[in-house]
């Protein structure tokens, strides 16, 4: 009896083993699960997604005159109104109004009170903003780098409101004035692009408190609502009280989002839509969804939102190629957004009116074609499908692996965006289709990086974006970096460090991608001498530059340094024309009258596409790669996803100059200008780029194991060739795999 | 003639009052063919199969995998810790038992005992992190004793702390075990032993010992199988590639998934239940012997 017991006990134990071993353990809880991507404001309750959009089609002679968009602001009649400036023959600049009517049309008028002529000769970065007294208000910087306030009742005189604060410099400069709202009392509220938040009345500041992103304020009813410090909420000041409420958070990137304020309610546009928090209330609701909307196309930013008295909503978007106005009306007749960033859990394929997108990050890129594509075949729905990997609490290798296993059965999206993927092992299996001819024969591309992905006539992924690896260094240097090898000797000998204070770990990941086939051999092998020779000549290096075990922190922007003269050499990956790239790195070179030149003929592949073998869309999938290839959303500038793949827009980026002048600075105060890369820059550097024809060696994993074996080496306590001896011992087991 | 005899015999037991007991293990069934049965003979059949795709390959997974050197390298690993880990953790949790089961505050002790097994992993895995990393807890207890700091988790060490772990978890689960079996054991043996003279050793060797032979065969198999599930704290504590001392098969499973080498996995697999189910045979002919 008591045997039967036991072995009735042994029999449940062995059930709950096995049902344990079903269940989704602790690490199977996270893979790429509910806890990835999320769209924002998932949780909050969703009003009314019923809108339709309507493009409203700007003035004709604002386009004709190419006038630059200055403010967009609602009158008291409910009307909108246009603010343009465009240069005139006498070199001068001229301001222009165009006021929306009902019917759609636009009026012109040139508003005397801003071109008045001691208005006109000197003032810069002018706006306008309409007061709540329904008084219009101008802001602008004089030569000196002084701003000014100016009000007209009729249009036509104006008078100067003096701020206090704004006359007084902080060092050399005066407060830069990122945006204003006017409130009822004559009370001015003004952001600056420190970040701070300042209000005044009668000129005088009464109160002044820190915040986030500068750019958008909106003020009504006495308070005022901005980005508080983190950008990850908004933060109300409330007039009357002179205090500020505590943040409410939304989890809005602050270069997507503007913000209304109407008297009990603030509300926000960004790439999910438009969004609304009720006095009072701590939960922001979502009254439009944006997920099939120009809001969700990040070739736009949505920079003014107004709501007029019918209850529609006005958008004014602003991008690199131009800028469009939106309305968002009412509407029973429309359906819920084709188009949508899901969670990555939902992949489905098959059905051929929707078509998948699987990305472990999520691409701007791509989602600017989205929107495109759904433009030219409204009938598909085309789903995003992101997961988010460094929000997500599953690892990396975990979600690949859930990917894997859907892939596997014959599941998964349409198109998969490689990056971070094990793209070699998909070609290799054949879970990748060929798209071959149609991206080979794409003359539109370069035919340096067509030709990268081409394996004998097939061609299985092809990059959206690309990366251009640079060292930027004196001449001097630069003339020795024709080879790491070169490139160390020279170090040995060198006066000035190459770099700042770097750690041994950095300084590997730094060379390591572009010198890597020193040692790796077959893609399965590690060649003991060629590691060998690779650890000593970083080391040559990590003694040149004084680097260490570890540093507190590595340095962010190192390229600067050598602008300052205080380094010779950085390593650095461009990768777009922005103030922090091209024009950073081109800016510093130009200082020390340096260079900057490609590391070999490597490049950084970004939104390596390929197309699901199992997909049944793949016509479709392959329209839509062809799409992002396309001209058109090539020509488009995001940041920091990379150069064009397509000549036709390069040629765009080569063409196009923005002017633009900002700074660089160090601790000690010590700065150099940076402006936007000139036409011998820009052309030195597509040139480059179409030289471009090796993408990077990544391995992150052995890289890992290369950094992790080899302090004692860089620290003088081990031999060059117990280290090699520890890492291949270490790496065998991967390698072989 | 005996096999029809024993036929009608079971014909003769059946009704349909006893058959409901089929009903009540229909759903374990389901759930058991559902689950594994059914996956494990899709795992046979891709392992003779092409990673993606139906092309058949005959063997060629398989002598690709046996001669694999991290599988090779894996294999050992896992039987090395299974000869070394079960051992110590039977004996050591039938020592506990002995003294729990003596001890005042038996209940208690048992329940403490099994506490490890409601840690979540993840949780342990933090605390072994701030216990055995280079400038952890121990790290900084050595370095005070002006020893040098140990690397636990990337040096050969890194077998003893999953050793530890392992026996740290699982030994209350195998005291339960040993308090049934020695529950299982009629007391007037021991009386009738005593009242002969016996003293606390002969009893063990010549009552206790022989009556848990029978259910040592089921414990090691169940030790087995918790010992296959160290490799989430494996996992979690020195992630997919760990010291080579602790690499271990699921390790090679797992990579071979996120590079989609479905065919190597699959044979791997197979092999795997084969040996597994090999030593379970053996263990449970041993003990239909005994």
């Amino acid at each position: 009896m008591k045997k039967s017991k036991f072995l009735s006990l042994i029999m449940m134990l062995i059930c709950a083993i096995i049902f344990t071993g079903c269940q989704k353990g602790d690490l199977g809880q996270t893979f790429g699960g509910e806890d990835s991507q999320k769209p924002i404001f998932e949780q909050a309750a969703v009003e009314n997604d019923r809108y339709a959009e309507k493009e409203i089609d700007l003035p004709e002679e604002f386009l004709q005159n190419d006038e630059k968009v200055l403010s967009f602001i609602q009158n008291e009649k409910d009307e909108f109104e246009l603010y343009g400036s465009y240069m005139g023959n006498d070199e001068l600049p001229i301001y222009t109004k165009y006021t929306l009517a009902d019917d759609g049309t636009w009026g012109a008028e040139v508003p005397e009170w801003l071109n008045e002529s001691s208005l006109g000769i000197y003032c810069q970065q002018l706006r306008v903003f309409m007061g709540e007294d329904w008084h219009r208000y101008a802001v602008f910087e004089t030569q000196d780098g002084q701003y000014h306030i100016i009000k007209t009742d009729d249009e036509s005189a104006y008078e100067e409101i003096g701020i206090d604060a704004w006359k007084v410099k902080n060092g050399d400069y005066y407060p830069v004035v990122s945006s204003v709202a006017i409130l009822e009392d004559e009370l001015i509220a003004a952001t600056l692009t420190d970040g701070t938040c300042q209000i005044y009345r009668e000129g005088k500041m009464v109160k002044e408190f820190s915040g986030g992103e500068s750019f958008f304020i909106a003020g009504a009813g006495g308070k005022v609502a901005r980005m508080g410090e983190n950008n990850t909420g908004v933060v109300i000041y409330h007039a009357p009280k002179n205090m500020v409420d505590k943040e409410i958070g939304m989890e809005a990137s602050a270069e997507e989002y503007t913000p209304l304020l109407q008297l009990e309610t603030t509300y926000i546009a960004n790439s999910y839509g438009i969004s609304k928090l009720d006095e009072g209330n701590e939960t922001w609701i979502k009254v439009m969804d944006g997920t099939d909307t120009t809001l969700n196309n990040p070739a736009f930013s949505p920079r003014w939102l107004y709501k007029n008295t019918a209850g529609n909503y006005f958008v004014f978007f602003v991008s690199s190629h131009g800028s469009k106005l939106v309305e968002y009306s009412q509407s029973t007749e429309v359906s819920q957004s084709d188009t949508s960033v899901k969670d990555a859990g939902e992949a489905k394929i098959g059905s051929s009116d929707t078509l998948t997108i699987y990305a472990l990050e999520d691409s701007r890129i791509i989602r600017s074609a989205i929107s495109n594509f759904k433009t030219l075949h409204p009938e598909i729905k085309v789903e995003f499908q992101v997961e988010g990997i460094e929000e997500s609490t599953a690892t990396r290798s975990e979600i690949i692996r859930a990917l894997n296993a859907k892939l596997f059965a014959g599941d998964g999206a349409d198109i998969l965006l490689l990056d971070g993927l094990p793209a070699d092992s998909y070609v290799e299996k054949g879970v990748l289709y060929d798209m071959g001819g149609a991206v080979i024969e794409n003359a539109e591309l370069y035919p340096n990086i067509r030709e990268a992905y081409s394996q004998s006539g097939s061609c299985y992924m092809i990059p959206a974006r690309i990366g251009v690896p640079v060292y930027i260094g004196t001449k001097n240097v630069i003339s020795h970096a024709g080879s790491l090898e070169e490139l160390a000797g020279f170090a040995s000998q060198a006066e000035l460090p190459y770099l700042k204070k770097i750690s041994y770990g950095k300084l590997i990941e730094d060379f390591y991608p572009y010198y890597a086939d020193m040692f790796i051999k077959d893609g399965s092998q590690i060649d003991e001498d060629g590691l060998m020779q690779f650890l000593a000549q970083i080391k040559m290096i990590a003694d040149n530059v004084s680097a260490t075990e570890k540093v507190d922190k590595e340095i962010p922007d190192p390229w600067n340094y050598v602008g300052f003269g205080e380094s010779s050499l950085s390593v650095s990956v461009l990768k777009g024309m922005s103030y922090q790239w091209a024009a950073e790195h081109f800016a510093a070179a130009r200082n020390i009258d340096g260079e900057v030149v490609t590391i070999g003929d490597r490049f950084v592949p970004y939104s390596l596409m390929g197309i699901n073998n199992a997909s049944a869309n793949k016509e479709l999938a392959m329209e839509f790669v062809n799409e992002v290839l396309s001209e058109e959303i090539q020509s488009v500038e995001f940041l920091d996803e990379g150069f064009p793949v397509n000549q036709k827009s390069a040629e765009q980026w080569l063409d196009t100059d923005k002017e633009y002048i900002a700074a660089a600075m160090n601790e000690e105060g010590n700065y150099f200008a940076v402006s936007y890369p000139n036409k011998d820059e820009r052309e030195q550097l597509f040139g480059y780029i179409s030289n471009l024809k090796t993408p990077v060696y990544q391995d992150d994993i052995l890289l890992e194991m290369i950094i992790s074996e080899s302090d004692d080496y860089f620290k003088g306590v081990e031999s060059v060739e117990k280290t090699v001896e520890k890492i291949i011992n270490n790496a065998k087991l991967y390698m072989e795999e | 003639m005996r096999k029809q005899s024993k036929r009608s015999s079971i014909t003769q037991n059946f009704t349909w009052r006893n058959s409901w007991g089929v009903f009540f293990i229909l759903p374990s069934l389901v759930g058991v063919a559902v689950f594994h049965i059914i996956p494990f003979i899709s795992v046979v059949q891709h392992s003779f199969m092409v990673p993606y795709g139906k092309e058949m390959v005959g063997f060629k997974n398989y002598g690709i995998v046996m001669q694999n050197e991290s599988f090779q390298k894996a294999a050992v690993n896992t039987g090395k810790f299974l000869i070394f880990c079960i051992p110590i953790l039977m004996l050591f949790s039938l020592v506990l038992v002995f003294f729990v089961r003596s001890a005042k505050r038996m209940k208690f002790l048992k329940s403490a005992a099994l506490l490890p097994l409601a840690v979540p992993v993840a949780t342990m895995a933090l605390i072994w992190r701030l216990l055995f990393d280079e400038n952890g807890v121990l790290g900084n207890v050595l370095s005070g004793m002006g020893k040098s700091k140990i690397d636990f988790f990337h040096t050969s060490a890194a077998f003893g702390v999953l050793v530890f772990t392992y026996v740290w978890r699982n030994f209350g689960y195998d005291m339960v075990l040993w308090g049934s079996a020695l529950g299982s054991i009629d007391e007037q043996l021991y009386e009738a032993a005593s009242i002969d003279g016996a003293d606390r050793r002969q009893k063990f060797f010549y009552i206790t010992l022989p009556n848990l032979m029978p259910f040592v065969a089921v414990i090691t198999i169940l030790s087995v199988l918790n010992a296959f599930k160290v490799f989430r704290e494996a996992y979690l504590i020195a992630g997919d590639y760990p010291h080579d001392s602790i690499y271990m098969l699921q390790h090679i499973f797992n990579n071979w998934f996120t590079n989609l080498e479905m065919g190597k996995m699959c044979a791997g697999a197979v092999i795997l239940t084969g040996v597994i189910g090999t030593g379970a045979l053996l263990l449970q002919k041993m003990w239909k012997e005994e």
